[in-house]
Parts: structure tokens; C-alpha cells; sequence
């Protein structure tokens, strides 16, 4: 065969790993197409790089087999049993189960054919086995599950704590996710199913059911859907309402108010007598933000709107953000609040992945990587210039 | 009809009006990677790798449930399918087409890697590649190994994998990129040893 490694090797690999992607553009396939029939080396290179990679989907069954350290085993001997990825999550970020997990979580994750995938089990749940004690240690940050039975016309409330992320799976398979001191009430109609966001942010996973609509009221607007997937936020401290669309599409719609006529003779949209408002649809990918008198609605921001729920996994990113708003955002996970001293800090820029659980390691890498230094209060924790 | 066939009647409904949603909404990033896979522009045979996702999918019991979890990854989800389909495609054919040649044995061709792999006779080529493959990964940086063996082994997209080491995803697809090239590496290499 060829000898050693053909020139193409890297090209090669880094077109494979392109493909794998997913998010490979018409321009990239064109240019792929274009270098694989520039030169049968270039295709054979192509084709012999795509088998190492299916190939090396096998990586775990032998290393079980012969019990090779791999990089993926090097963490602790749990790995050893084939885990389902959202334990394998959860471990990761030691996170405590409370309450009942009745949801089977498990996710495929590669579907081989053959029977080469020992890693694919059925996820018994395990109340008890990732139950840790529930620690007086109110700061920490913690994800919870639970299912709810909902009896058709009754009303229950949903709240979390500062620092709680809880995943809810309604009767009609529907799954909630609130995010830190967060609540809404959900009422099971027969025609509706109607949920309302008292405070916070929730995530949306809407089981279709097309004589039933999903609908999220705020307290200025109602957002419509059928069966879609979607983040919902409304602070107390923030006058805008942010929905992130991740798939499918929904309508947003400002709620009628019988109280406030609102005289205001705005530029379309909002009609005053509040009956027939305009709806505003936002497609998979979309940002919408809402507030009084205004919308803006940011398209196809697709990253972003996957940004805006890694809350679920406990995951907050920021890409070149002021010191200022990733501490607001970490504080309202936060029982001991941070506060920033003197404007100099406020606007420093930060980028990063900080998992929540981490706690304040998170101030250690503010501190490593910024001229700042971090003062520790019983009540408080300061952050001043260096 | 007792309550169970019911809910399970139901449950399949739902499951196709949500597979349908899932391949309209990733119609071109699923149909590029097969064009790509396949290196084919022919449009019946996407169709075809398409209609094996849809008959996959809707195999899957719970799929919704099975979604929920990675929301952010479906479309990797589907990739993955895909991929698998085509690989086992490629398998078929490849037995197909030795059963033909069985007859006139006398042709040593070398055989291409990509044949070698597929072809269900050399599991234990295969497991010996894939000692290869795990011991040039050793001598890979920890993150690289890392953020590869996530990939192939663990199923996690760039995304999720960026996530959880703290990095770029145009980082996680270069080391990725540069864990695949060592590993082709490795075997290139035991191959020009024979």
C-alpha cells in the first residue's frame, strides 16, 4: 500500500472531522467535492481517513475488552461500566438527585449496527444511587428531576431555589426545565395547556398534541406553540422578555389587558383595544425579546440560541462579556452574592465555559485570568482591582 | 382496544409527526453528509439512505424522550444514523461482492483499507488496528485524546464537548482533526511494516 502517510493525511482528516460536524456549509461540500476529484490520492486519502474514523467508533469495546487505559477511562473506574450519557453528565458534574426520577434518561448515543455497542443499556433509574445528601450547604448548585402528575383543571406551582435547576416532565410528556429561582404554574386543561412564568427563565420541550396548544402567558405577552422545543426568560429585574426558539416555531402574542387601554399611537403591532393583536413568529433559531413597546427579534442566531439553555446542564458560556454581566448572571445562582468594586473591573472582558457546580473555583479563574483580586466575606464577596 | 395499545398507537403518532419535523428541519446538513458519505450526487440514492433514517427513527421506542436529552445535538443524532446506515450499506455490498468473486481467486488485488474494514471476515485485522489506533492515541496530548474519544466513543457532539473541557469548538474540531491523523498515522504505518 501506500507508504507511511500520503501528503493529503491532515487535509484529509480535517475534512472528515468537518463532515462530522454537522454544520459543513454548501460552499464547504462544493470545495470537498472539488479536492476529492482533483487527484485519486486526495479521494483515496478521503476514503482511508473516513475508515480510521468509523473504525475508531469501536475504541471502547476493545479498550473494555482488554482493559487498555484510554484517555476516556483515565477519569475513575466508573467508566468501566457502560453508563448513559445523561448519568455520565451527571456525574460529571456531581450533581444530586432529588425527588423521584421516574423519566428514563437514557440516550443513545451511537447507533452501531451489528451488535458492537455494549455501551447502549436501558437507564434503571436510580433515586437512590445518585441521591447524595442533601447538604445543609445551601450555595451549591444543584439539578433536580421530577415527574408531575397533572389531574385535568388543576393548578400547580413550580418554583426553584437560588442556585436550583429542576427538570419537570409533565403528564403529556412535555419537559419543563427552570432555571435558578424560577416559577411558573401549570394548569392541564382539555383544550390548553396553559403555563404561566411567574419570575426566571424555563425551557420548553413541547410534546405535540395538535388539539391541545402549549401556551406560555408572561405577564405582557403569550407565546403559542404545538410542539417545539424553547427558552423562555423573564427576570424581575429585567423588562424584557427573551424566547429562544431551539426547533420548530412559535407565536408570540402580547396579551390582552383589560386594565392599562394604553392611548400610545405606536408605529403597527400593538392594537390598543388589545383583542386582535398582531403575532410575532419566531422560528427555530430565532431570539425574540419583548418589552413594553418594543420587539426585537434577532434570526437565525443559531449558536446563540443554543446558548441560551446550557443553564440546563448547569453550563453558563460567555464569549467577551463585561466582568459586569457574568457576575449578574452568576448571582442569580448564588446565595452569597459577589459584588464588583469600582468601575475600572466592571468592564473588563471574560470569555469562558464556567460550570456551576464548580462553585468558587469560578472566582479563581476570574481572578487567574483578570487583574483582580477576590475578597472573601462571611455575608459578601468582593471583587477589587488588583 | 386495551389501554396500553393504546398509548403505545398514540406514542408511535406522536413519534412519526416528530420525525417528520426532525428530517424537514436538518433536510440539507442530513443530505449533504450523505452526498458527501456516499460520494454520489444521485439523488434517488440519498433518498434512499433517507428513507433508512426515517424507518431507524421510527424503530426507536420513546424517541421523543430520547431527544429531550440532547436537544442541542439532535442533528448529530441524525448524522450519526445516517452515517451508521451507510457504513452498514457499504458492509453489505462488500459481502455481496466477494460472494461474486469467490469463483475466479486468482486475483490479488490489493484490497482498498476502507474494503478491509467493512468486510465483516476481518474483525480480527480490525481489533489489532484498533490496539494501533488506542496506542498512538496515548501519545497524543490528554485534551486531544480527550475531546476525540468523546467524539467517537462517547457520541457527544463538538459543542457538548467544548462545553465540558472548557474550550473552543474550533479547538475541539482541530484536536479532533489532529487525533484522526495520528491514528491514520498508526495504521498507515503498520500497514507499510508488513
Amino acid at each position: 500500500m501506500s507508504n507511511a502517510t500520503s501528503p493529503f493525511e491532515a487535509v484529509a482528516s480535517y475534512w472528515v472531522t468537518r463532515l462530522y460536524s454537522g454544520e459543513m456549509t454548501a460552499q464547504e461540500e462544493r470545495e470537498l467535492q472539488r479536492w476529492r476529484t482533483a487527484d485519486v490520492r486526495h479521494e483515496q486519502a478521503f476514503e482511508e481517513a473516513l475508515a480510521v474514523w468509523d473504525l475508531s467508533a469501536q475504541l471502547y469495546r476493545s479498550a473494555n475488552e482488554n482493559n487498555a487505559q484510554t484517555g476516556a477511562q483515565e477519569k475513575t473506574s466508573e467508566r468501566s461500566t457502560p453508563k448513559p450519557l445523561w448519568t455520565k453528565l451527571a456525574i460529571a458534574a456531581s450533581i444530586a438527585f432529588i425527588g423521584v426520577l421516574t423519566v428514563v434518561t437514557f440516550i443513545p448515543t451511537v447507533d452501531k449496527p451489528q451488535a458492537s455497542q455494549p455501551r447502549i443499556v436501558e437507564a434503571a433509574p436510580q433515586p437512590t444511587a445518585a441521591e447524595e445528601p442533601a447538604t445543609p450547604n445551601s450555595t451549591a448548585f444543584r439539578i433536580t428531576n421530577q415527574a408531575a402528575q397533572m389531574p385535568l383543571e388543576q393548578t400547580r406551582l413550580f418554583n426553584t431555589k437560588v442556585g436550583e435547576v429542576s427538570h419537570i416532565r409533565l403528564d403529556d410528556g412535555s419537559q419543563v426545565s427552570l432555571n435558578t429561582d424560577s416559577a411558573i404554574r401549570v394548569t392541564m386543561r382539555s383544550d390548553e395547556r396553559h403555563i404561566e412564568l411567574l419570575n426566571g427563565e424555563a425551557f420548553f420541550d413541547v410534546a405535540k398534541d395538535a388539539n391541545r396548544p402549549f401556551v406560555v402567558a408572561t405577564e405582557e405577552q403569550q407565546i403559542t406553540v404545538l410542539g417545539t422545543a424553547f427558552n423562555v426568560r423573564q427576570r424581575s429585574d429585567e423588562k424584557v422578555l427573551k424566547v429562544a426558539v431551539i426547533e420548530g416555531r412559535v407565536a408570540v402574542k402580547r396579551r390582552a389587558k383589560a386594565t392599562s387601554p394604553e392611548p400610545t399611537a405606536q408605529a403597527n403591532a400593538v392594537d390598543p383595544s388589545g383583542s386582535d393583536v398582531a403575532e410575532q413568529f419566531l422560528l427555530a433559531g430565532d431570539i425574540g425579546a419583548f418589552s413594553d413597546h418594543s420587539k426585537v427579534i434577532q434570526q437565525q442566531q443559531f449558536e446563540q440560541a443554543q446558548v441560551s439553555q446550557t443553564w440546563r446542564r448547569g453550563i453558563v458560556r460567555f464569549d467577551d462579556a463585561p466582568l459586569k454581566n457574568v457576575i449578574k448572571e452568576l448571582n442569580r445562582y448564588r446565595q452569597r452574592k459577589i459584588a464588583l468594586q469600582g468601575s475600572s473591573v466592571e468592564d473588563l472582558k471574560i470569555s469562558g465555559v464556567f460550570h456551576l457546580k464548580n462553585g468558587d473555583a469560578i472566582l479563581n479563574a476570574i481572578a487567574a485570568t483578570l487583574p483582580v483580586q477576590v475578597l472573601k466575606e462571611q455575608e459578601q464577596i468582593y471583587i477589587t482591582a488588583r | 382496544m386495551s389501554e396500553k395499545a393504546w398509548v403505545s398507537k398514540a406514542r408511535r403518532a406522536a413519534s412519526h409527526g416528530l420525525i417528520e419535523r426532525l428530517l424537514a428541519e436538518h433536510t440539507f446538513a442530513l443530505r449533504r453528509f450523505i452526498r458527501v458519505r456516499l460520494h454520489s450526487e444521485q439523488q434517488h440514492e440519498c433518498d434512499d439512505v433517507l428513507q433508512d433514517v426515517y424507518m431507524r427513527l421510527s424503530q426507536i421506542e420513546d424517541l421523543p424522550v430520547k431527544l429531550a436529552g440532547r436537544l442541542d445535538t439532535t442533528r448529530n443524532y441524525l448524522l450519526q444514523i445516517a452515517s451508521n446506515l451507510i457504513i452498514d450499506r457499504a458492509r453489505r455490498a462488500q459481502v455481496r461482492k466477494q460472494a461474486d468473486h469467490v469463483s475466479n481467486t486468482s486475483d490479488q488485488e490489493e484490497v482498498p483499507l476502507y474494503c478491509e474494514i467493512y468486510s465483516p471476515e476481518r474483525s480480527l485485522a480490525n481489533k489489532r488496528k484498533l490496539q494501533r489506533i488506542e496506542r498512538a492515541l496515548q501519545k497524543l496530548r490528554p485534551t486531544q485524546r480527550k475531546a476525540f474519544l468523546l467524539h467517537r466513543v462517547e457520541g457527544l457532539s463538538y459543542r457538548e464537548i467544548s462545553d465540558q473541557l472548557g474550550l473552543s469548538v474550533s479547538t475541539i474540531e482541530k484536536h479532533i482533526a489532529a487525533a484522526l491523523s495520528c491514528a491514520r498515522q498508526a495504521i498507515a504505518k503498520e500497514e507499510h511494516d508488513e
